[in-house]
């Protein structure tokens, strides 16, 4: 009886040390801003039928995605949404800054929840806090993520951030930011114009004016570790008019083919 | 209930993880259980916080540490990586080191405590009858002390499967290659609409959890007769 039950022990060591040393192909791995989450679905699939190589991607905070891929992360392909972190990233020398190039572009928009609607008339930021009653505004975390860099310096160049201090929830990308108030969590949140059409429980107040945040522009980069084929033609494909195309319909500002 | 593929690939690495992370540690868990419980060094104690240390810590900083080392700027995986061209992090494997580590006191106690509960005199009387070391330990303790390692198993197994901060931080969130059931919930609890996914999981969760709960009641039960 003892006998068997060592040798059913090391049948299973056997088996976990197996199970331990895969060596698949790797797929064609993006690491891309949260923002792009629906985006890159769809144009994942699109890529597919093309003919192009399977992918996978990775969505996170871009800050997040930069200092993973500095320590070594499998990324073929970073998609970041504000340059900063992808200077990071090649700063590192995990990304090629040769390969660098801008692939979309975005607003940023003041949301609430459908359930309680709220309107700001155009110009009277200023009155912003108080529409909000007391309860939280919503947003990616000011500190690193760029949703939040760029809402907070919209938020100052309306002269309203110090006046929300203490009533901001931060969170750790602009996907969480939104799904807090499409559950009714938060009052509001500052999140992309793209991201309105990942959920209706969400209305759009306004729109962030151009001049209060820098440009949002998506930087693409591939890595410098590798050199494959299947990578650029993705690379390739996400400035394609079909992808293109998809970022528009998503909400996104094309920056070519259209 | 049906799940998309990648719910399925989702459980499958939780339990190929945990799976891994248990096999290996096993062995090692037993040599640092009895090397606590029967031999008194000077730096034992030592040992024993260092040992501990993961159940008290923040996983998040465990995640941190191992990338500081493992990592392919830390000091030990960057040397891996120019050498042999390896490194664990953002991998299944580290994924499994991650969960090893975190788990590893868990594993660790009960194996002690049943090791501390043998009797000394038969472990002797098996030594006064000629058996070696190796052989008193294949042939007497180990036998006695099955139901602290079964315990430890299924103990560290469930923290293997529940492990998140140590593992997002130490080899992000990959699906299909370090996207763990915790971190498909964390993924799809931060989407909106992600409610039903998230339901799906939560309940692949439980039942996975409860299963080890039951399994190890039946073997605890069933080694004591």
């Amino acid at each position: 009886m003892c006998k068997r039950r060592y040798y059913i022990c090391i049948g299973v060591l056997t088996c976990l040390v197996s199970l331990a040393a895969r060596a698949d192909p790797r797929p064609v791995t993006v690491f891309a801003a949260s923002s792009l989450t629906t985006v890159m679905g769809e144009i994942a699939e699109l890529a597919k039928i093309a003919g192009l190589p399977a992918c996978r991607c990775v969505f996170a905070a871009s800050s997040t995605l930069a200092r993973q891929i500095a320590d070594g992360a499998p990324s073929d392909i970073f998609i970041s949404a504000n340059p900063q972190w992808v200077d990071h990233a090649v700063k590192a020398g995990a990304m090629d800054a040769q390969t660098r190039q801008v692939i979309a572009r975005n607003k940023l928009m003041l949301v609430s929840s459908a359930d309680a609607p709220f309107s700001l008339s155009s110009g009277d930021w200023h009155t912003m806090p108080k529409l909000l009653k007391g309860e939280w505004l919503a947003m990616a975390d000011p500190t690193h993520v760029p949703a939040g860099i760029y809402g907070a310096a919209a938020l100052r160049a309306l002269g309203v951030w110090r006046a929300m201090t203490g009533r901001i929830a931060r969170t750790a990308n602009v996907r969480a930011a939104l799904a807090l108030v499409a559950r009714g969590e938060a009052r509001a949140g500052i999140v992309y114009g793209s991201d309105l059409s990942v959920t209706d429980q969400v209305s759009r107040v306004a729109t962030f004016p151009e001049h209060t945040h820098p440009p949002i522009e998506y930087a693409a980069v591939v890595s410098s570790y590798i050199d494959r084929d299947a990578v650029d033609a993705y690379f390739a494909f996400l400035m394609s008019a079909n992808a293109q195309n998809r970022f528009a319909a998503h909400g996104f500002l094309p920056v070519s083919g259209l | 209930m049906t799940l998309s593929s990648l719910e399925i690939e989702a459980l499958q690495l939780s339990l190929q993880v945990a799976l891994c992370a248990v096999g290996v540690s096993l062995p090692l868990g037993i040599g640092v259980a009895w090397v606590l419980s029967r031999k008194p060094f000077p730096g034992r104690i030592v040992l024993d916080g260092f040992v501990h240390l993961p159940l008290i810590l923040p996983p998040v900083v465990v995640g941190y540490l191992l990338l500081m080392v493992m990592g392919r700027r830390g000091f030990v995986g960057a040397w891996l990586w120019d050498t042999f061209q390896i490194s664990i992090a953002f991998s299944l494997q580290g994924a499994a080191a991650a969960a090893g580590i975190m788990a590893f006191p868990l594993l660790v106690r009960p194996i002690r405590q049943g090791l501390e509960a043998v009797d000394p005199k038969l472990e002797q009387a098996a030594c006064t009858l000629g058996a070696p070391p190796l052989a008193v330990f294949v042939t007497v303790t180990l036998p006695l002390i099955v139901p602290g390692i079964l315990n430890g198993t299924i103990l560290a197994f469930a923290r293997c499967l529940g492990e998140f901060g140590a593992t997002i931080t130490f080899v992000s969130n990959i699906p299909g290659e370090t996207q763990t059931l915790p971190l498909a919930i964390y993924t799809v609890v931060q989407s909106p609409g992600g409610e039903a996914a998230a339901f799906r999981l939560v309940i692949i969760s439980v039942v996975l959890a409860l299963g080890a709960l039951i399994v190890s009641e039946y073997l605890t039960r069933k080694t004591r007769k």
